[in-house]
């Protein structure tokens, strides 16, 4: 399958995937059971996260706009996810060069995934570059720090529960993982 | 010339991220307006179709709790039609066809049948002729009308607007800023529609709703705290008498037909600046499991609007001929 082939399903995939399952979590009363804010956690930007290392910048951060504009029109956020997406876009080569052993050009084709990363790195990767999208999103859509408190229970929740389906995903979708990246 | 094209081309990456993220904010305060863009919303034909898919596969598991919900809303309009049948003063009247009544002053002057009674021969016969009689003239008119509609997604989880997506749009007759109702109680508002779909801006958002509590107090309610099954009351006259369990209704400036259930009492605070209640609700909708609703035609609706914009634009205009100088 081409690289591009792989991209495409994949972000059809994870759309789907955020629209059509994790979004209706947070009418299930038990995941935010008498007082604990509703949340919902948030699969979809392991598309960027998932894109290969080589990628331009200018590109990651186009699909990252498409990316948010999509989930936008179909949870009516208006512009906040794709705000949330291209900051996570710009932030996501800078995360990513300390993460990586090895200079950016001699990975061709590659794409920053447990399989060539390993658990650990992947992890931390996804980690920072989620609570990143996770604070931007909920920052524009609260838009108030009056409870501060609030934010970060909800931000924990979302990045915790988001982390979870990360980690599920690159277990189902990721053949080989005990394969690592050797020279 | 060639330094700035150098510049831009170090800085392109930057200057990309800003002018998409320009982009966004631009999108975002436009859908903060009442008047949003249509396109990026959950009323258009894509996203509606995928819903829809996804609701038709989910439906089933939910028609045992549909039905029983359905069920105990049939009962509940039974009784209350059973009440109005038999109601004997006609005034205030309002009906889905036009109430008609009759003379009930003349008497009934059937001679033939009076006639055939007298004689011996025949068999008695019952005079009197219990259908209406007299010239009839309409009382009353229905101001609303109903159009039933499918939830096919809903929301719970963001923080100032919820929206819930129907699968009913302009081509069944719907438009924006319809109200829409629950068995149950309010739901919202329609804020954009496309041709089969359309999307519902819920109490879950930052629209106020006027609402009233018993004794005919009104208040203003807005969704406030966060939680799905919760709303303030403001405003309320702090001479109100209001205990826990009280229901409140939605008022007649709303966009909403009169008295429809909108929460419960469930706390009171006095708010002595002010001299005002606030009292806090318990929706009597359950939110996160909306099933079908019901979207309002409000029949009088555009006769309204069109008074109170002619009214307002006389005022204006007396306005500024009172600010001429002469």
């Amino acid at each position: 399958m081409s690289i591009y082939l792989r991209n495409f399903l994949r972000f059809l995939a994870l759309v789907g995937i955020q629209v059509l399952l994790l979004n209706k979590l947070s009418l299930r009363w038990w995941t935010s059971p008498s007082g604990f804010p509703t949340f919902t956690p948030f699969v979809y930007p392991l598309f960027i996260l998932l894109l290969p290392i080589s990628t331009p910048i200018w590109f990651v951060l186009i699909s990252g706009f498409g990316l948010g504009l999509t989930v936008d029109m179909f949870m009516n956020t208006g512009g906040i996810h794709a705000a949330a997406c291209v900051f996570m876009a710009f932030a996501r080569m800078a995360v990513l060069k300390p993460i990586l052993p090895r200079k950016i050009y001699e990975y061709k084709n590659l794409s920053p995934s447990v399989k060539t990363m390993n658990w650990t790195p992947f992890m931390t990767y996804a980690t920072i570059l989620l609570f990143l999208h996770h604070l931007a999103y909920l920052l524009l859509d609260i838009w108030s720090l009056k409870a501060p408190l609030y934010l970060v229970i909800k931000l924990l929740a979302s990045l915790v529960t988001s982390l979870l389906f990360v980690a599920l995903y690159s277990l189902l979708f990721s053949n080989s993982i005990n394969t690592q990246y050797k020279d | 010339m060639v330094k700035l094209i150098q510049l831009i081309r170090q800085y392109w990456n930057i200057i990309l991220f800003f002018l998409l993220e320009f982009i966004c904010f631009r999108l975002i305060v436009n859908s903060n307006n009442i008047q949003g863009s249509d396109l990026l919303n959950s009323s258009n034909a894509i996203a509606g179709f995928f819903y829809e898919k996804q609701n038709d596969v989910v439906g089933y598991f939910q028609l045992k709790s549909a039905n029983k919900d359905l069920l105990a809303e049939n009962t509940r309009l039974h009784n209350e039609l059973s009440q109005l049948k038999y109601t004997d003063t006609l005034q205030n009247v309002t009906a889905k066809i036009p109430i008609v009544v009759f003379d009930s002053v003349k008497a009934p002057k059937d001679t033939t049948l009076l006639a055939k009674a007298d004689s011996p021969a025949a068999k008695p016969v019952i005079v009197q002729d219990l259908r209406p009689y007299g010239n009839p003239k309409v009382v009353g008119y229905a101001s609303y009308s109903y159009i039933a509609a499918r939830v096919i997604n809903n929301s719970v989880v963001a923080d100032r607007n919820n929206f819930i997506t129907i699968n009913r749009g302009t081509a069944d007759g719907i438009e924006k800023d319809m109200a829409v109702v629950s068995g149950e109680g309010i739901v919202g508002r329609v804020a954009y529609v496309s041709k089969h779909y359309a999307s519902v801006i819920s109490v879950l958002s930052s629209r106020n709703v006027s609402t009233q509590i018993a004794g005919g107090n009104i208040g203003i309610t807005n969704w406030s705290n966060n939680s799905p099954d919760f709303v303030t009351m403001s405003q309320v006259d702090i001479r109100t008498k209001v205990r826990k369990g009280d229901t409140a209704y939605t008022t007649s400036y709303s966009v909403y037909p009169e008295n429809i259930p909108v929460g419960v009492v469930v706390s009171v605070d006095t708010y002595k600046v002010n001299n005002s209640l606030n009292l806090r609700l318990r929706l009597s909708n359950n939110f996160r499991n909306l099933k079908y609703v019901y979207v309002v035609k409000n029949l009088l609706g555009s006769e309204k609007r069109d008074l109170e914009k002619a009214t307002a634009a006389k005022e204006k205009a007396a306005l500024e001929a009172s600010k001429k100088p002469k």
